[in-house]
């Protein structure tokens, strides 16, 4: 049962017959009075048993968009039924306007829309409906909440894809399909051609030239089929805080960008999410349902309180791919890293394949480190600083061990990935 | 048409079979309501205090008091001596039970009241103060039918009463009559006149309570000594209560002090039922608002964990530590690199090759870039400030473009 605001506008009329009858025997009897009609208002109310329920939302958005849920309300009682309905979703979710009014004839249908606009990654489920049948005279009516299934996927948010179409530009570059002929970047041997002037000497094709009368050089294009094997950290440090969201988000930003990326480049990708365990992955596909699988694979990875087993990505990617592959590791380099086991990980995985090992930076980090109002401040420019000495000792023992290392700012390590990736595909060292 | 069946709210059990579900739910609603009535009952206020005009046991006098009112006489009772706020003495009794209970300053106060002044008891400084010098007061009396023995007109229309406790009065003054005296000695009742207004005290007080009021000439004597005038104040003793009476003098041809106290009596008589109706809706109000609309939903919440945390943590180590050597430390290692890679210098190269670098590049002395870079470590805060001053500046410097 619920009351309205009818009611308590009933009661506060009472006033003025006080104005007469000055004894508070009338103040209770008032009162007593409004209760007791809006008691039998909501027993004159018709049953929340009479609402029928149908539920449809879209499986999956993307982070920062809205969609909308539909509830399908159905009046199966022979009375006429009104008052409001409440669509609650986890406050994550974002409905917008959960609360509805609905006036329904017997057997008539109505839609409601509840905007939703997310505000984190991940499944984001309803909550129960919540229905209000209001009494013939609308100072009560009775309330029960029943529980109508529903649950919507939140996609990361993939904000890195803006840098998506220069990288793809640069790509094509790289790959000689565009007007700006830069044949010769990359390893791989794309045709023969004749020579013209201002051709790097190195690439003339002896042989070649010798069946022929004209001189011809061989031309090459970037590698294709090359493996790339992300590895996505989800322990103790991808739960950090990077501003208001986790260092994990920017990692996920990274290995999108960068798959979406390879994925043009006709690379053959593999991602996983690894703590302790493999929390996620997206292998064996190519093309364009890679994206869409990755997303959705990676929309309910969390960050775990472990320390990540650096022993078991070895193994994971070993068993994984045969070939040389490029493995981006996408984790922290911080002084742990030393203990942790990523050094030897580094090691191992340098020994077959190209390590490229991104970190996300810290701003608080920077912010510490720019503080000099006082000594409390400069203290903490010192502790950041020594944080900064000795994660550059780290990177310069990854570097050390063959390891290409990227450190960034959430926000700049998608594009530096990406274009590290390029300059690697350039260089023909995948 | 879609075949998908529509969800509802499930059937609810009817109330008879809930309630048989939870035979003991039922029992204790039933008990509490028993418990309610019988608690309602019970909370009746009553008074027992004795010798009070609202109580209505043995030792009270509340048969007295109904009496005097059907007599014409408009008894008050107010809960303090403050409170009596009498607006005319002369018409005026004013009625102190067990006036023992009262201290010696408030039995003062009472005897200067220009009125009739009845006192339901003895005590030795009201006697005193009537000039009785050593009174002798006994809360036991044997053999108690006594006559009036004195020509008050109030004592001889009583005839006999029982007395049960009174008061000696040898060393009498004219200034008094001593009524009902006992062979023992032992008066019960006195009638002293005075300026204005008499006072008189009833020491045997078991003739105005509630048992012993129609005994004798009980009713007589009681009724007679307290309608003297048209109006009594009745006034019980407390021992928590220490004010003192107050009464409108005629004497006094000042005008009221201009300061009027609010008092609840001056508002309009609608106010206080209005505010309480007003009460009553915002609770109303409360209901309104305090009814949820369906039940909160859970967040499942996200491991948080602050970022640079293990840096600050470092920060107040250094802190309170006092550890500004290890501080200088970090801080000219971490500018001494970054100025390394903006001007070449190799992480590897030694800390003369940096200095010089930096010499070279800025201008700068270079004993002052030594001093700043490789210098005694500061050892306090104040030191460390204009370290880092110094730092920031040289910094500022290779940095320029």
């Amino acid at each position: 049962m619920y009351i309205t605001g009818w009611t308590v506008a009933l009661s506060a009329l009472g006033v003025i017959p006080t104005l007469w009858v000055h004894t508070r025997e009338f103040a209770w009897m008032w009162i007593l009075g409004v209760l007791v009609l809006a008691c039998l208002d909501a027993v004159l109310a018709a049953s929340t048993r009479g609402l029928g329920f149908r539920r449809d939302v879209p499986r999956s958005i993307r982070l920062t968009e809205a969609t909308a849920s539909t509830l399908e309300v159905t009046n199966l009682s022979r009375r006429r039924m009104r008052g409001a309905i409440r669509d609650a979703w986890q406050p994550s979710a974002g409905a917008e306007n959960p609360r509805h009014r609905y006036r329904l004839a017997a057997g008539a249908v109505t839609t409601l829309t509840t905007v939703l606009r997310p505000t984190r990654r991940g499944d984001r489920f309803a909550d129960r409906v919540t229905i209000r049948s209001e009494g013939p005279m609308r100072l009560a009516g009775r309330q029960r909440s029943v529980e109508v299934a529903g649950q919507v996927r939140v996609l990361p948010e993939f904000a890195a894809r803006r840098h998506l179409p220069a990288r793809l530009a640069r790509l094509r570059e790289i790959d000689g399909s565009t007007a700006v002929q830069l044949k010769g970047a990359g390893s791989e041997f794309d045709s023969l051609r004749e020579y013209v002037v201002g051709d790097d000497v190195r690439t003339i094709d002896w042989r070649a030239s010798a069946r022929r009368a004209d001189v011809l050089i061989k031309t090459f294009r970037p590698e294709r089929d090359r493996r790339v094997f992300t590895v996505l950290e989800t322990g103790r440090t991808a739960a950090v805080r990077m501003g208001d969201a986790p260092r994990l988000d920017a990692s996920m930003e990274a290995a999108l960008l960068l798959t979406a990326l390879a994925t043009h480049a006709g690379d053959r990708v593999h991602v996983s999410a690894f703590d302790r365990t493999e929390r996620a992955r997206a292998i064996g596909t190519s093309g364009p349902v890679l994206m869409p699988e990755l997303a959705d694979a990676f929309a309910t990875v969390e960050p775990v309180l472990v320390e990540p087993d650096w022993p078991a990505v070895v193994r994971l990617v070993q068993s994984r791919v045969s070939q040389r592959a490029l493995v981006v590791l996408l984790t922290t380099v911080d002084v742990t890293a030393v203990d942790s086991g990523l050094l030897d990980a580094v090691e191992a995985l340098s020994r077959q394949h190209l390590v490229l090992v991104a970190s996300v930076d810290d701003p608080a980090e920077a912010e510490l480190l720019a503080g000099r109002e006082d000594a409390a401040a400069i203290y903490g420019a010192a502790a950041a600083s020594r944080a900064g000495l000795e994660r550059a000792g780290v990177e310069a023992r990854l570097r050390h061990l063959g390891a290409e290392v990227i450190s960034a700012n959430p926000h700049e390590l998608a594009p530096e990935v990406a274009d590290r990736y390029l300059a690697l595909k350039a260089s023909g060292r995948m | 048409m879609t075949t998908e069946a529509h969800t509802r709210v499930a059937a609810r059990p009817g109330a008879v079979a809930t309630l048989r579900k939870h035979p003991l739910v039922v029992a204790g609603v039933l008990l509490a309501f028993i418990l309610l009535g019988v608690l309602a009952v019970m909370a009746q206020p009553t008074d027992e205090r004795p010798l009070s005009p609202a109580n209505p046991g043995s030792d009270g006098a509340r048969a007295v008091a109904q009496l005097l009112g059907e007599h014409g006489v408009d008894v008050s009772n107010p809960q303090t001596l403050s409170a009596t706020n009498i607006q005319d003495p002369g018409s005026t009794t004013l009625i102190v039970s067990v006036p023992s209970d009262l201290q010696s300053y408030q039995i003062d106060a009472l005897m200067e009241y220009p009125g009739d002044l009845v006192f339901l008891g003895a005590d030795r400084t009201i006697l005193q103060s009537l000039g009785i010098t050593d009174p002798d007061i006994s809360t036991y009396v044997a053999d108690g039918r006594t006559d009036a023995q004195c020509d008050d007109a109030d004592a001889l229309a009583a005839g006999t009463i029982n007395v049960t406790a009174g008061f000696g009065t040898h060393s009498g003054a004219a200034q008094y009559q001593a009524c009902f005296t006992t062979p023992d000695g032992y008066s019960a009742y006195l009638v002293a006149p005075r300026d204005s207004g008499t006072v008189r005290i009833i020491g045997s007080t078991s003739i105005v309570t509630n048992e012993h009021l129609t005994e004798e000439g009980h009713a007589a004597l009681a009724l007679r000594a307290l309608s003297h005038q048209d109006a009594a104040v009745w006034y019980v003793a407390d021992i928590f209560d220490s004010s003192v009476p107050t009464w409108l003098d005629d004497t006094n041809d000042l005008p009221p002090s201009a300061e009027v106290e609010a008092d609840a009596d001056m508002l309009p008589p609608w106010f206080i039922p209005m505010l309480f109706m007003l009460g009553l809706t915002v609770l109303m109000a409360g209901l309104w608002r305090g009814r949820r609309f369906g039940p909160l939903v859970p967040e499942p919440l996200p491991v948080i964990v602050p970022g640079a945390e293990a840096v600050r943590g470092r920060a107040r180590l250094y802190r309170r530590a006092r550890a500004a050597h290890h501080a200088a430390a970090a801080l000219r290692a971490s500018t001494a690199s970054r100025m390394g890679a903006r001007l070449g210098v190799p992480r590897s190269g030694t800390m003369n090759a940096l200095i010089d670098a930096v010499h070279s590049a800025t201008g700068i002395p270079r004993d002052h870039v030594a001093r700043t870079l490789g210098g005694p470590p500061p050892s306090n805060d104040a030191e460390l400030i204009d370290l880092i001053a110094d730092l920031d500046a040289l910094e500022s410097e290779v940095h320029r473009p």
